[in-house]
């Protein structure tokens, strides 16, 4: 076997070591709920943006937060206001949020659309976080989605500040005007 | 009957609220909206992160002046003094210089010694407090149990039969109770839980493992014993069952820095209440 194949396999028999673990996930509200949640009664246009390298460069600058996609899932109303819906990575828990904006840029509303927590660093891979999607059922990892009345020590909520923070500059950026 | 559930990042972590009732979804979704705002309200009241809260104005100016804060800010502070005194100090809101020294709460430019403790807040008329010491008050986790219990007063005055708010761990419950509640597993909090039975409507955990950090080359946590300015850094996690989420939390602190066993059943029966200690590989032991 060669040097790069044997790295290979040894990285699959890690990956599939790291997803045979427990996760938790909670499912809040579908885009179309986040939607009408964040801006009832009003029609929203989907505006698909793709940020240039030099307008990911600028965000990165004026927020400090990574910005780890190109595209921007955004929606425009009727009145000039945005919804943008991304997602933050901790060091356990990926999450999926909605960012309701005012045509001023201001922030009208945060909802937080899914929530998955694990015990590993497999939050960090793709294809770990795609097997919540219900893409890929069969999957190894054991989901807890039953888990509603959950207490312990507060889990601080920094990245998805750190995530408005990045999406208020995209807004400045790439947004406005448009 | 319909059920809506939403979360929201307010009071510094993740807030769940879950109502199901007759009224139709967008109806529902407008009194889950409503709790929300009165969670953020409070909580830009009574942050100690934000510089422009008046419990911020209160640390910068009661050393030098007496400062007039809303009631409901005034009432926190007189049941936050009530269980110290009944305590013996084992609960005492003013830790938080530690907390700054070690980086886990904003200095807002303030450098101050430890100096003082909860003895020192004088609780004036007209809803003014004056400090005996300069000191920096933090309400941390009895403000948020107290923008649940605030936030489920509103739903329940909106007729919602079946509610519950949890808070980052500060949960409660209006309607049917589920028998059991799931606690964070102390040994792996972000994989497993516990299960244990529900003993009052109002819970809350208090344990190290989500805010450990090292300060020169010492380990640290948020939980600070007011008695020897020690940070609490055990492997296990307290829950205490009460009628409301602020006493909940407050005596999750109690139930883990009392000095005598009898002070802390003292604290539980005053208000009420019953907690379980998980440590890790260990069964859970019940108070009282």
């Amino acid at each position: 076997m060669k040097k790069r194949d044997f790295l290979k396999c040894l990285v699959t028999a890690c990956a599939v070591g790291a997803i045979s673990q427990r996760a938790r996930a909670d499912d809040f509200l579908t885009l179309d709920k986040a939607q009408s949640t964040l801006f009832p009664g009003e029609k929203l246009t989907a505006v698909p943006i793709t940020l240039t390298a030099d307008q990911q460069k600028q965000i990165q600058l004026l927020s400090g937060v990574r910005v780890r996609s190109e595209t921007v899932n955004a929606w425009k109303s009727g009145n000039g206001g945005w919804l943008i819906v991304d997602n933050v990575i901790g060091k356990h828990e990926f999450i999926d949020f909605a960012l309701a904006l005012t045509p001023k840029g201001s922030v009208k509303g945060v909802e937080i659309m899914s929530y998955r927590e694990t015990y590993g660093r497999e939050v960090m891979n793709p294809k770990w976080r795609a097997l919540f999607t219900g893409k890929t059922s069969g999957d190894p990892v054991q989901i807890d989605k039953d888990i509603k009345n959950i207490s312990g020590a507060t889990l601080s909520s920094v990245h998805i500040t750190d995530g408005v923070r990045r999406l208020l500059r995209t807004w400045e950026v790439a947004l406005r005007g448009k | 009957m319909n059920t809506v559930r939403r979360c929201q990042p307010l009071l510094g972590t993740f807030v769940e609220i879950t109502v199901t009732g007759e009224q139709d979804e967008s109806c529902l979704s407008v009194h889950v909206s409503r709790g929300f705002e009165r969670i953020s309200e409070i909580g830009a009241l009574m942050s100690f992160h934000d510089a422009g809260s008046e419990l911020s104005l209160l640390n910068r100016e009661a050393f030098h002046r007496p400062v007039s804060v809303h009631p409901w800010l005034w009432e926190r502070l007189h049941g936050a003094t009530a269980m110290s005194r009944l305590s013996d100090g084992a609960f005492d809101i003013t830790i938080a210089p530690r907390l700054m020294e070690w980086g886990l709460l904003p200095t807002h430019g303030a450098k101050l010694k430890p100096s003082g403790g909860w003895r020192d807040i004088h609780l004036l008329d007209g809803h003014r407090v004056s400090f005996g010491q300069n000191l920096a008050i933090d309400l941390g986790g009895m403000a948020k149990g107290f923008a649940v219990d605030h936030a489920m007063e509103l739903l329940i005055a909106a007729g919602i039969p079946q509610i519950t708010v949890n808070a980052g761990g500060d949960l409660r419950i209006h309607g049917d109770l589920p028998p059991l509640l799931s606690v964070r597993d102390p040994a792996s909090p972000h994989e497993g839980v516990l299960e244990i039975p529900f003993a009052a409507q109002s819970a809350a955990t208090s344990a190290a493992y989500f805010s450990l950090k090292r300060h020169r080359f010492r380990k640290v946590s948020h939980l600070v014993d007011p008695e020897t300015g020690r940070a609490h850094c055990g492997k296990g996690s307290v829950t205490v069952f009460a009628e409301n989420c602020e006493w909940a939390d407050a005596l999750t602190k109690v139930v883990l820095f009392s000095k005598t066993p009898e002070i802390r059943e003292r604290a539980l029966s005053h208000y009420q209440a019953s907690a379980c200690v998980l440590v890790s590989g260990k069964p859970p032991i019940f108070l009282p």
